[in-house]
Parts: structure tokens; C-alpha cells; sequence
């Protein structure tokens, strides 16, 4: 098999290398570096509720849940039982996956669009409630604290830019993982629902299946991403299952653009630095935040990625279908100018 | 335990049940009506609540004519909310008009924070009696309180049903395209659904600070009590909502009182996935 470049790289590629080198020079301070640390977080996060909004075309409110839980098994194998982060890592996408499993099962048989994301909501809060209200094994409103970090032969990865590193590196290996599952025989099929669940199930797709397990593995991939959180940041609260959370992702994914593994990468640092930014209006930066919220989903529907891999098409005269762009943004991109 | 101290959390219930009755069929009407989840629904009750504080106790109205007042302009911020962060929307996916309606919720929550701060605001009630029936303990005002919910659902019901209006209404809902080949002018509608909606979402925020207290803050969890609610009963549908909101209302008082106050909020959510384990389209809804 000839190892292809996956779709999307020649504009992420370049990306990529400004901000694995631009923390060196730009990011000198601590507080700074947590900023990236927390990209590549939340840019994990943002890819795997894509992978449920933008291959699936479904959508998770109980996303921010299996994140802020994966946080907690993490945090709690390594507070009460003295159990290494590293496997904690495993743990809590395991974990994750596990409940992913169960609520899919439950939600995916009877419900999708809407429907489905009002009952994962209902599950989100139900989760979040019990985060805040089970004090013996969550602490509570409080949380817990002291959450230690990974070492790495005797080295604990305490400084932001180890961190940070080391979770880009993660980030890569997902965003690659990602490609390749969407190409796979798992990852076509539940295109193929996403396009047409009856005309899926006819050619044999099991459509359930297949979405309950990519619910799954979302699910999976967000404990990941939430326990790399609580080894960072070296807490756990309720908040993290809460609503904000699930707006952010939503934030990340949506402004970023779906359907397009990039999007969210590029969605998670608008919306780390911009937020960054407005920290100066004070109070205010919310109320700015929304509006600026408005105006990008007013103007860039599809997403800032795609709409910048349409701006670089058209700089470089190629109307005709481009091998390298991901079809999905191309899709939802046709699918907004006829609707427009 | 004694039947006064049921009879008292019955009470109780009915009055949270109310509140939940009239933001819960807003929410229900919208999504029904325009396939619209409104994350901003509870901001804007918040903000029914806050602009009667404001003009009861800074502009020194009376609570029967600031209520009134606060009620009309919501209604018609109700048009601006179509306008704004509905309507342009619309071609797209679903989910990003669900975010326009965030970003929304966002500026309204954080701009009251600004404005008046994250403390709660009492309002002054028109009358505030306390009468015994029966060994349950009822305030006047929460008695007026119930009433006008009740008034609101009768004539949201009326109107849906007998006026031309509420016909046109029910129609784009069904169908969008047919209601537009017939001659419905379906802009109109989903103007005048979300006045509706606004409306009685800034009626419930006037009615709410008759029991308790104003605040920036008592939007968000309205919002996800209404959402239990409305998927309980079956997406958009109004009468089912009302249904539901009333006995989600009294169950939770009850359990409340006998089970735990500690899992009242939880309690709303496992008969909500019980619900839809054994009737995915709700109790109400037809498949």
C-alpha cells in the first residue's frame, strides 16, 4: 500500500511548523505556554467531537461529560491508589469508551439529529450533577487537587513546554490516526450513514453498530484528552463535565470547521488566543466573545479551515476537484452555497 | 411523615411545575415550530427577570405595569432574536444555529453580569399574604403566580388552535415547504413564533421573582430543566409539555422531600433516560 499524505496537510503541514517552533520565540512566560498546553487539549477534544459531528453528522451535548469523567479516572487512579499517569492515560479513554459504549447503545438505537443531542444532554448534566453531589468519590464542588503529573524515568513533566511537546506529539499521532480511520472500511462505513442510513443499511452497513462504535471512540479519544488536563493542570472540578466546557468544543469544532481534521486543530487555537486577547476588556471579553461568535458563524459558516482551503484553491486556479482537500469541508462548503 | 407536609410539597410542585409549564412550552413551540433548540430561552426569561427588577425598583414602576411593560418588549426583542441569530442561520447545518443561539446566550448572561452583577435581586411583590388551607402554608402571590401560568397555556392553546394564526403556525411546522406552497407566509410565522416565545419566556421571569429571587444566573438551569421537560413529553409538543412540566414539578418536590434534596436536579434526568428507553419519541410524541 502506498503511504499517501493524508488530505489536508499541505496547509496544515505549514501550520504546523510555526506553531511547534513560534512557542519558542513568542510563548516566554509560564502562563503563556499553559495557553498552548491547553490548545493542544482542547484540539484534541474538538477533534473527537468531530469525529461524531463531522463523520457521524450527528451531535454529542454530553461531550464536555466524558472528558471532565476521563479527567477523574485519571486523577483518581493516580490520587487513591498511587497508580502511574501514564497508565491513567489508558485508563480513562477506556473508561470513557466504556460509558460511550453504554449511553451510544442506548441513545443510538432510537435516537438521532436533535433528539439525540437533547438526550445526551440530559445524560451531560445528569453526569455533572453527580460529579458536584458525590462528595466521598468526586470531593465535591471543590474537586480534587494535587493531581500529580507524568514522569518519565524519574522526570516529572512539569514544565509547560515538556508538556506542551509532548502533547503535540499526541495531537500528531491522533490527527494521523484519524486520517487513516477515515479512509478504513469502519471509517467509510459510517460515512456512509452520515450520507444515507437507509441506503447504508441496504448495502449491508450495520448502521447501529457503526455508530455506536464511533460514538464510542469519540468518547474514548475526549477521556484522553481529559485526563491529559488533569495531569497538567493538576485538578479536577464538576465544571469540567459542565455546559462551558461543551461550548468551548462546540466553539472549537464549529469555528474551526467540521469534516476537516485541521479545523478543530486551528478552531482550538482562535479560540484559546482570542479569548486571550479580549482577557483585557475584563468583564466585558464574554459579551466582545459572543459577538465575535456571531460574526464568525455569520460570515464563515462552513468553518475558518475550509473556508481558507477555498480562499488557497482559488489563489492557486483550480476549480476542478482537488485531491488534496478534504472532501467533507468541500461537501458541507456546495451544501452551504446551495442553501445560501 | 404527615399529609400536611405532602400536601405542602404538592403545593410546592405545582409551583415550580408552573414555571416549568410556561418555559417549557416557549422551548417546545420554537422547536416544534421552526426545528430551532434555542440555547438563549433561558437568558431570556433571566432577562424578563432583571428588566422588572430594574424598572420596579430603580425606575420605581408597580409590578402589575412593569410586568406588563418588561413582558411587550421581550416580545419584541423576540422579533430582533429571529432576526439576528435565527433567520440568517437557517440555510445551514442545525447545529450552527444551536451555536448562534449560544453566542446569544452568551452576550445576554455576560452583559447582565455587567449590568447588574452576579448577586440576587429581590423584586417587591404586589401582595405578599400568607394563608393557611388546610395546614399547607400559601402565599398570595404564589396563588397569583399559578394563575396567570395557567391563563398563558389556555391562551397559547387557543390561539394555536382556533385562530387563523395558530393554524398557519401549526402548519409551517409540519410541513415548511407546503406551508410555503399554499401561500403561508412562513417568515411572518417564525417572526411571530419567536415574539411568542420570548414573550413567555420573559412572563415566566416576571412570575419566577414572585416566589424568588431575580438573578443573572437563573437562566442555565431553567434551560436544562426545560429540556427535560420538553424531551419527556416529545419534541414540539406544546400540550405534552405542559402535561409534563406540571408532574415533573410535583415528582420532584416529592422526591425532594422523601428521597433527597441532594439529587432533585438528577432526579429530572434519570426519569428523562428512563423515559427514553422505554418511549424514545416521548410520552406524548408520535413516531
Amino acid at each position: 500500500m502506498r503511504l499517501r499524505i493524508p488530505p489536508g496537510w499541505w496547509l496544515g503541514g505549514p501550520l504546523l511548523l510555526v506553531v511547534v517552533l513560534v512557542p519558542l520565540f513568542l510563548f516566554t512566560n509560564t502562563y503563556n505556554r499553559g495557553l498552548l498546553v491547553l490548545i493542544v487539549i482542547y484540539a484534541i477534544a474538538g477533534l473527537s467531537l468531530d469525529y461524531i459531528m463531522g463523520e457521524m453528522g450527528q451531535f454529542s451535548f454530553g461531550h464536555a461529560a466524558f472528558w471532565g469523567f476521563g479527567a477523574y479516572v485519571s486523577a483518581k487512579l493516580a490520587l487513591d491508589l498511587g497508580i502511574s499517569p501514564w497508565i491513567g492515560f489508558l485508563a480513562a479513554p477506556a473508561a470513557a469508551g466504556l460509558v460511550g459504549l453504554l449511553l451510544g447503545y442506548i441513545a443510538l438505537r432510537r435516537t438521532r439529529n436533535l433528539e439525540l443531542a437533547i438526550v445526551t444532554l440530559g445524560f451531560g448534566v445528569l453526569a455533572w450533577t453527580v460529579a458536584l453531589r458525590w462528595r466521598p468519590v468526586t470531593g465535591g464542588p471543590s474537586g480534587l487537587r494535587q493531581v500529580p503529573p507524568p514522569s518519565l524515568f524519574g522526570w516529572e513533566i512539569r514544565s509547560e513546554l515538556a508538556y506542551f511537546y509532548f502533547a503535540l506529539l499526541l495531537l500528531l499521532g491522533i490527527v494521523f490516526l484519524l486520517s487513516r480511520l477515515r479512509t478504513s472500511r469502519f471509517g467509510r462505513g459510517v460515512r456512509s450513514i452520515h450520507e444515507n442510513e437507509d441506503l447504508a443499511k441496504s448495502i449491508g452497513v450495520a448502521a447501529t453498530k457503526y455508530y455506536v462504535l464511533a460514538f464510542s471512540f469519540a468518547c474514548a479519544l475526549v477521556g484522553f484528552s481529559g485526563a491529559l488536563y488533569a495531569h497538567h493542570f493538576r485538578f479536577v472540578n464538576p465544571n469540567l463535565l459542565g455546559l462551558d466546557y461543551m461550548f468551548i468544543f462546540l466553539i472549537v469544532v464549529l469555528v474551526g470547521g467540521t469534516g476537516t481534521l485541521w479545523g478543530p486543530v486551528m478552531g482550538a487555537a482562535i479560540f484559546v488566543l482570542v479569548s486571550e486577547w479580549l482577557r483585557a476588556l475584563q468583564e466585558y471579553r464574554f459579551v466582545i466573545f459572543g459577538v465575535v461568535l456571531l460574526l464568525v458563524v455569520l460570515f464563515m459558516p462552513i468553518g475558518v479551515f475550509p473556508a481558507l482551503q477555498k480562499l488557497a484553491r482559488r489563489i492557486r486556479g483550480r476549480s476542478d476537484e482537488d485531491p488534496d482537500a478534504a472532501p467533507a469541508g468541500e461537501d458541507r462548503a456546495l451544501e452551504a452555497d446551495r442553501a445560501g | 411523615m404527615s399529609w400536611d407536609v405532602i400536601g405542602q410539597q404538592l403545593w410546592n410542585g405545582l409551583l415550580n411545575g408552573s414555571i416549568y409549564v410556561i418555559f417549557a412550552a416557549g422551548l417546545s413551540l420554537v422547536f416544534g415550530v421552526m426545528r430551532v433548540i434555542n440555547m438563549a430561552h433561558g437568558e431570556l426569561t433571566m432577562l424578563g427577570a432583571m428588566l422588572l427588577f430594574t424598572v420596579t425598583d430603580l425606575v420605581g414602576m408597580g409590578y402589575f405595569t412593569g410586568a406588563a411593560l418588561v413582558v411587550v418588549v421581550m416580545a419584541l426583542v423576540g422579533f430582533l432574536v429571529n432576526r439576528v441569530t435565527v433567520r440568517p442561520f437557517l440555510g445551514h447545518s442545525e447545529l450552527v444555529v444551536i451555536l448562534s443561539t449560544v453566542a446569544l446566550s452568551f452576550m445576554l448572561l455576560n452583559g447582565s453580569l455587567v449590568v447588574w452583577g452576579s448577586g440576587p435581586k429581590g423584586v417587591e411583590k404586589p401582595f405578599n399574604e400568607i394563608v393557611q388551607v388546610g395546614g399547607v402554608y400559601v402565599t398570595t402571590a404564589s396563588v397569583l403566580l399559578v394563575g396567570v401560568c395557567f391563563a398563558a397555556v389556555l391562551g397559547l392553546y387557543l390561539m394555536l388552535t382556533f385562530t387563523k394564526l395558530g393554524k398557519k403556525t401549526r402548519a409551517t411546522g409540519q410541513n415548511l415547504l407546503g406551508a410555503r406552497l399554499i401561500g403561508i407566509n412562513t417568515t411572518a410565522v417564525y417572526d411571530t413564533t419567536l415574539i411568542v416565545a420570548s414573550g413567555l419566556a420573559a412572563l415566566a421571569g416576571v412570575l419566577i421573582v414572585l416566589v424568588s429571587s431575580a438573578s443573572p444566573n437563573l437562566g442555565q438551569p431553567l434551560l436544562i430543566t426545560g429540556f427535560a421537560v420538553v424531551i419527556v413529553a416529545g419534541m414540539g409538543n406544546v400540550a405534552g409539555a405542559v402535561a409534563v412540566g406540571l408532574f415533573m414539578g410535583v415528582t420532584e418536590a416529592l422526591f425532594g422531600q422523601f428521597v433527597s434534596t441532594y439529587y432533585r436536579q438528577g432526579y429530572l434526568y434519570v426519569v428523562m433516560i428512563i423515559v427514553l428507553l422505554l418511549r424514545p419519541q416521548g410520552l406524548f410524541g408520535r413516531k
